[in-house]
């Protein structure tokens, strides 16, 4: 049985390479957006609305969750166009910008600063069962648990991913409405803790920044930086839609809105829970615990559980096929335990959920140069056409081949981008090094910077033969 | 069937699906339109809005 699923999930990583044709699109906009909300939310969205509600006051947390997701997520889910217009894999598309040997690094470079959020999940995991011990009688030391118990969560989700697409697909149908489930019972039990004025009378403790602008940079920062993550999470799902503008709005509106939804109602538990007890637990189980009726609390904190596992298997199943699509020979199976091995190191490690802040921004050093590229490359550098044989390397046709497999302009923007991120802000000291900052945090200016270094340097007229090799055997698209 | 098979099916397959996409007739579907790109700043500039009343109240 494993073997005929491992082997359906060998098949749908390299057939999930070949381009799908317009008659095999089956997604609409609400399908799709339905299937991203399911990827989407999760139960970090309450770690990261707690932190952002570590920074700000009611209203200013409003703003920075909202519009500090949806601003870049605008930009971001531009590049859906390419990937349904011609019904490949982002990271199949992504060749043509990196080169072919140049793309893997990215590759691995994403799957890198992403996949610590499932340490995160793990974590979430084991805090819930230490509850439920702990309501049934049974002392399970935190110290002593918590890694053992993230470890479990990592072992049973790496199950349900290697068990193959028919396993993740019941995972994630009780999945989605299990965390909606949960989420609603949160919703209600912190209104319900809370009065209007408890929420704007909210005051953050920010000995340890400058000044409530600064704490303002940093959460719009962070939420930047959490948007731009999902980048990595677009894979090939997007060529499944029938229009570019199902694929595009469903992906913006889910991640843009739906997504902050669930990290605001982790912010709104987080003042609840101060309101009620004096103290912004960082941790959504113990919040979630104490703010519901224990009857209710039981079954919320099984919920919570249970949903680590699930996204825990298809976080691994997704990125177990995003590697497989760079290193098509690799099994699927290896790539899996690697991802589990990394992740059981960082549980182990045990540092993740307490720098989530310079995490998010490490990721941001990685995330928001592609992005700029990216959007620069098809859209104004390539004005929206590519060559289909190239990306392939079809008939002899390799025009993204650039220098030994990697564009070397694209890897000069990025350094550039990642160059005005850390001058901008330093996510490993913490330190603010620019007052561009305190607008719209670092990750942005590094998106911009990168996309027009990409821009400037694709106008000189030796670097345009060198980007421009497939003019001459374009793929009609419109 | 061995992965050397299977590499030379998933080529094989590869090339068919590119010549449909590059023949004439192929229909690529709706494009992403002007009114799209509409939204599309229409919820880049509620977003900048919404950012800049946070920086102002955070003062």
């Amino acid at each position: 049985m494993s073997s005929v699923s491992n082997k359906a999930a060998e098949q749908e990583a390299i057939f999930g390479v070949a381009p799908l044709l317009h008659e095999e699109r089956t997604y609409s906009f609400w399908d799709f957006f339905f299937v991203v909300s399911g990827f989407g939310i999760a139960v970090w969205c309450y770690s990261q609305g707690v932190y952002i509600a570590s920074l700000n006051h009611f209203s200013t947390m409003i703003c920075s969750i909202l519009g500090g997701n949806m601003l870049f997520m605008c930009l971001m889910c531009l590049v859906m166009v390419p990937i349904v217009r011609y019904g490949i894999d982002s990271w199949v598309y992504f060749r043509a910008v990196f080169g072919y040997t140049g793309v893997k690094i990215v590759c691995i470079a994403v799957v890198i600063v992403n996949f610590p959020w499932y340490a995160i999940g793990a974590d979430i995991f084991a805090s819930a069962l230490i509850s439920l011990g702990s309501s049934f009688g049974i002392d399970l030391t935190a110290v002593a648990w918590r890694p053992i118990l993230g470890v479990l969560c990592i072992v049973l989700g790496t199950i349900v991913a290697i068990a193959g697409p028919t396993a993740l697909k019941w995972a994630n149908r009780v999945l989605v409405p299990t965390l909606l489930a949960v989420a609603v019972v949160i919703v209600f039990a912190a209104f319900s803790s809370l009065s209007g004025s408890d929420l704007t009378n909210f005051e953050p403790d920010l000995t340890a920044f400058e000044s409530a602008r600064q704490a303002y940079g940093f959460s719009l920062e962070g939420n930047i930086a959490f948007s731009m993550s999902w980048i990595s999470c677009i894979g090939a799902m997007p060529r499944l839609c029938k229009r570019e503008s199902h694929a595009y709005f469903g992906a913006a509106l889910s991640y843009g809105t739906m997504v902050p939804i669930m990290c605001l109602i982790g912010g709104i538990l987080s003042v609840a829970m101060f309101c009620r007890f004096g103290v912004l637990s960082d941790d959504p189980v113990e919040m979630y615990a104490a703010l519901v009726h224990p009857a209710l609390a039981i079954l919320g904190l099984f919920f919570i559980a249970f949903s680590s596992i699930a996204v825990q298997g298809v976080g691994s199943y997704s990125f177990a096929i995003v590697l497989k699509s760079i290193f098509p020979k690799v099994g699927f199976k290896p790539l899996a335990f690697v991802l589990a091995a990394y992740v059981i190191a960082l549980i182990l490690w045990g540092g993740v959920a307490a720098h989530l802040g310079p995490f998010m921004s490490i990721g941001g050093i990685i995330y928001a140069p592609i992005i700029g590229l990216l959007i620069v490359d098809f859209f104004i550098v390539r004005k929206q056409r590519f060559s289909m044989r190239s990306i392939y390397r079809l008939d002899g046709n390799e025009s993204y081949k650039y220098h030994g497999g990697f564009n070397l302009l694209s890897f000069i923007a990025f350094a550039i981008g990642v160059v005005v991120m850390i001058r901008i802000y330093n996510p490993i000291t913490g330190s603010v090094n620019s007052g561009l900052f305190y607008f719209i945090g670092a990750s942005a200016w590094s998106c911009v910077a990168a996309g027009l270094a990409y821009y400037i340097g694709s106008r000189l007229p030796s670097i345009q033969n060198y980007l421009l090799k497939d003019r001459s055997e374009l793929t009609r698209a419109k | 069937m061995s992965a050397t098979d299977f590499e030379k099916e998933m080529e094989a397959e590869i090339k068919r699906r590119v010549e449909i996409i590059e023949s004439d007739d192929y229909d690529f579907g709706v494009p992403f339109s002007k009114g799209n790109w509409c939204l599309v700043g229409t919820l880049f500039v509620i977003s900048a809005i919404l950012i800049t009343i946070g920086t102002v109240l955070s003062h």
